[in-house]
């Protein structure tokens, strides 16, 4: 006996932690088979509650099956082993309502307390209240008729009705007396929201959206919500519903039968919505969707569906050729085929042609200016003025086109232009600013004033056109005390005084005004005047000179009378702020000057002073850039020169070396020796490379320059010879051929070349190795440094042609390294 | 209907003193402030319509919404919902008592 016992205990002992095994990992039908073992071997009342527990569980889980019945029957085993309150009551009435089990049902909400359903189950009391109202109304009578349930139930009743007969007053009043906890109070919000609904959806949508998406009445508030809904977006919600909720909501929208019918089609179609789909359903549906709007969509749909053109035919007629191509070049644009969308915008514009309609004109100058975007300058500007033969109303067109007339520097195309944009648009600042802009370009300064002063009579604050007709009236003043018509003088600088333009513009007529006094007035009181001005203009010395040099030169004065009465520049270092202010002057010079030799003069004043603050001052690059364009602008060699060559020394980039070999030949880079043309060659690949286009540019403008006089220079082989080690060090090929003179360089090519084609490297080897003696080092030497072999080839060639280049073979061994021998040739 | 008629929510046929007055009055309810993106979409949308010429080459240029929405829009497009009267009520509550609504409507208490 004491052994079978302890077998017994054992075996429970191990069952129990089997079942608490299997519990913990949700193993509920296991461990409730294991836990009805032992209460089998032993009516522990300890097993009872995790049986009963399992027995929910599994409950739970088939009923979210769909299997009701069973559930209920699990539901049942548990109450064996559980006590009341039991566990998931009120989802166990609801599994008894889903199985249908009429009887069962009553039996079971006739159990129901009143405390039960006002308390202890709101959710249930929820369904309960939803169920009475639609699909089961007997309930009502089973439920305990003393409960708050069953009160409010009449109450919704009442509400119903009085909102049936359009009682408002007496359904607000109803609506009143439903608390909070009541299980109608979320049917109580629904009709709130439709007393609402006629005048205000947002404000309906917002109260619906408060109904919590567990309610029994979360379903009805979407259902209402998407009544709200239109179109697609209806659409897509109504694919989530099913085909009773779906003809409810046909129904709340109004749907006609088509409408009803074409929705249904919809729906079965809608996950193979290809184009012939699409393209059938507006055929068949064109009644319904408008005859414009179906051909219109089929119209377009034709672009990507080409096989519909018959049909398209038989139902609407014949296509629109321009919609088709406009479609067409639409999609190709899309998909960045620009080759393919130009060639249907230009069948766009034939049929736009063989159109009659007032629009068109407008459409081809669109088309037109919308393909000059993808366009090469000369294209665009070709294809802009076309479209002005279309829509010569569009002054941004104008302005597009001077604009890249501007771009291309096609000065004469350019002016032409302007005069007919200003022809067009007399009025537009614009233009006359361009107009204004461009005379002081050409030093047109009548013509500048004269636009400067119609800017001013359209707008009177324009600054740009005062300051213009202030240079204006200066330089005429300038002019006339040149001229000695000191009488006017007077005139024109109370004039420029009048534009009243700010502090800078008063000292330079101060500064006018002492240039006057002392060419006409009093010479002292001139020249303590010019000295005031200057103070006041300029805190350095240079900028004083310079300026002073400048307007005595333009007005005809005696320029070392007048620099006497300033401090002397010889010594003054410009500062960086004091730099910047003299690029700004001989930026203004240089615009304005009627004269390169009066600003060589003036910019001879200071030279001396200038180029020491080049050397030790160590401007930053973007400042000596703005002095050598102006220096190259004005034609200045010597201080270009001397700027360009401290800049290449510190930066080593393609424009400097631009600026450098341009200085160096005086602007005219024809002249330029071999080693300088190919070091433009070498900094122009450099420069491209960069993506330093500027540079680039401006590179090859040389090197253009450079073969249009001389386009048989090319050095062909010894072209790949010359090093630019300039930055590296130095070039064994500049060393040994640099003395050459170019004449001879090119002969020596030409043998070069011709040796080439007749010899091959093997006997240029062995011609060598002969020389060096079989020299292995040597050998070795020449087989890896391509230019030691091509030097041997410039001695060898000087050597057949009988030219003393007075570089020997050992000159050339020394120089790259490599022998201890004295060779001589010939080979 | 292309998105910047429908964003400034304008007819195809509205003219320059429409457009301007349907574009103010959105920018008044949507400041930049409050939703900057929102703002840029209207002002874009304004600036693609706003005078006949924009309106001209907005038709050229834009790509017609080929997609089976410009059909649904256009065929399912009503005036105004039915009233809904009690008996439409009811059918919306019935409609609505479903098994999924019925199940999903307890949440099981915690254990």
């Amino acid at each position: 006996m004491n052994k079978k016992r302890t077998v017994t205990v054992i075996t429970s002992e191990s069952l129990e932690k089997q079942a608490q095994k299997k519990l913990n990992s949700g193993k509920y039908k296991g461990a409730s088979e294991l836990y009805k073992k032992l209460v089998q071997l032993s009516d522990n009342e300890q097993w009872h509650q995790p049986l009963a527990y399992c027995y929910v569980q599994r409950a739970r889980a088939l009923a979210a099956k769909g299997m009701f019945k069973e559930a209920v029957v699990l539901w049942d085993n548990h109450c064996q082993y559980a006590q009341t309150p039991y566990d998931a009551y009120d989802q166990y009435i609801i599994w008894l309502i889903l199985s249908e089990n009429k009887v069962a049902i009553q039996k079971k909400l006739q159990q129901l307390s009143a405390q039960q359903l006002d308390k202890d189950y709101p959710e249930l009391a929820s369904l309960l209240g939803l169920l009475t109202l639609t699909e089961s109304p007997e309930m009502i009578n089973y439920l305990p008729q003393e409960s708050a349930f069953v009160v409010h139930f009449h109450l919704m009743q009442t509400g119903l009705q009085a909102y049936e007969n359009e009682d408002e007053a007496r359904l607000t009043e109803v609506l009143k007396q439903i608390p909070y906890r009541s299980a109608f109070r979320d049917l109580r919000s629904l009709l709130q929201v439709l007393l609402v609904l006629p005048s205000s959806e947002s404000h309906a949508q917002v109260a619906l959206a408060k109904i919590s998406s567990r309610s029994a009445y979360a379903s009805v508030a979407r259902l209402l919500e998407i009544t709200f809904f239109q179109g697609a977006a209806l659409f897509d919600a109504l694919l989530g519903l099913n085909h009773r909720q779906r003809r409810i909501i046909c129904q709340l929208k109004g749907f006609n039968k088509q409408q009803s019918e074409f929705l249904e089609h919809l729906i079965r179609q809608h996950e193979h919505l290809s184009d012939k789909v699409k393209f059938n359903m507006a055929i068949q549906y064109q009644s319904l969707l408008g005859a414009d709007v179906a051909k219109n969509y089929c119209q377009q749909l034709l672009s990507v569906y080409s096989v519909g053109h018959k049909d398209f035919q038989k139902n609407f007629g014949a296509t629109d050729e321009y919609e088709e191509n406009r479609v067409s070049a639409l999609l190709h644009e899309r998909e960045d085929n620009i080759y393919d969308a130009e060639y249907h915008w230009r069948l766009c514009i034939k049929a736009l042609h063989n159109q009659d309609k007032s629009e068109n004109a407008l459409k081809i100058a669109m088309i037109l200016r919308h393909l000059s975007r993808g366009e090469e300058l000369p294209e665009k500007i070709e294809l802009l003025i076309e479209s002005l033969q279309y829509d010569a109303e569009d002054r941004d067109v104008y302005l597009q086109i001077l604009d890249f007339y501007q771009q291309s520097e096609a000065t004469k195309d350019y002016q032409q232009w302007l005069a007919k944009t200003l022809e067009k648009f007399p009025q537009d600042i614009e233009a006359l600013t361009r107009a204004v802009r461009d005379a002081i370009a050409n030093k047109s300064y009548k013509k500048a004033s004269h636009y400067a002063t119609k800017i001013l009579k359209i707008d009177s604050l324009n600054s740009f056109a005062k300051q213009t007709l202030f240079a204006s009236h200066l330089a005429y003043a300038r002019r006339l005390i040149r001229e000695k018509s000191y009488h006017l003088v007077d005139k024109e600088i109370k004039q420029a005084e009048v534009l009243n333009i700010g502090k800078a513009y008063v000292k330079q007529t101060q500064l006018m005004r002492g240039f006057f006094c002392f060419a006409h007035e009093d010479k002292e009181q001139g020249l303590q005047l010019i000295a005031d001005a200057f103070v006041q203009l300029y805190t350095d010395p240079v900028n004083r000179q310079f300026h002073a040099s400048r307007e005595a030169l333009s007005m005809g004065l005696p320029v070392a009378t007048i620099l006497r009465a300033l401090p002397t520049a010889k010594d003054h270092l410009l500062s960086a702020s004091e730099f910047a202010q003299f690029l700004q002057l001989l930026e203004k010079f240089t615009l304005a000057s009627e004269s390169e030799e009066q600003l060589h003069k003036a910019l001879e004043k200071i030279k001396a002073p200038l180029k020491k603050s080049l050397t030790e001052q160590g401007y930053d690059e973007s400042a000596l850039l703005s002095l050598c364009k102006v220096l190259e602008s004005i034609h200045h060699f010597e201080l270009l020169r001397y700027c360009s060559k401290l800049a290449f020394d510190k930066w080593k980039k393609p424009i400097w070396m631009y600026y450098r070999i341009y200085a160096n030949n005086n602007g005219k880079p024809e002249d330029c020796s071999f080693r300088e043309l190919m070091s433009l060659q070498q900094y122009h690949e450099q420069a491209m490379q960069n993506k330093d286009f500027q540079a680039g540019l401006l590179l090859e403008k040389l090197l253009d320059r450079y073969y249009q006089v001389h386009p048989q220079r090319n050095m062909g082989f010894l072209e790949s010879l010359f090093g630019m080690g300039e930055e590296e060090g130095i070039d064994p090929m500049e060393a040994l051929f640099g003395h050459i003179p170019d004449a001879v360089l090119m002969d020596l090519n030409n043998t070069i070349e011709s040796l080439a084609k007749t010899t091959s490297v093997e006997q240029v080897g062995s011609e060598l190795a002969e020389i060096v003696e079989n020299d292995h080092n040597i050998m070795i030497a020449i087989m890896r440094d391509p230019d030691l072999f091509s030097a041997l080839m410039v001695v060898k060639s000087a050597d057949q042609l009988g030219v003393d280049i007075e570089v020997s073979i050992q000159d050339v061994l020394d120089c790259f390294g490599v022998g201890k021998k004295t060779h001589s040739f010939p080979f | 209907m292309s998105s910047a008629y429908k964003i400034l929510d304008v007819a195809l046929t509205a003219d320059d003193a429409e457009i301007k007055q349907a574009y103010l009055r959105l920018v008044k309810d949507n400041p930049p402030d409050r939703d900057q993106q929102k703002f840029q979409a209207i002002h874009a949308a304004y600036s693609a319509i706003k005078d006949h010429k924009s309106r001209v080459a907005h038709a050229l240029f834009t790509l017609p919404d080929m997609s089976a929405d410009t059909l649904i829009n256009q065929a399912l497009a009503t005036e105004k919902n039915i009233p809904i009267n009690t008996g439409l009520l009811t059918q919306l509550l019935s409609a609505s008592v479903d098994d999924a609504t019925l199940l999903k409507a307890i949440k099981p208490a915690e254990k």
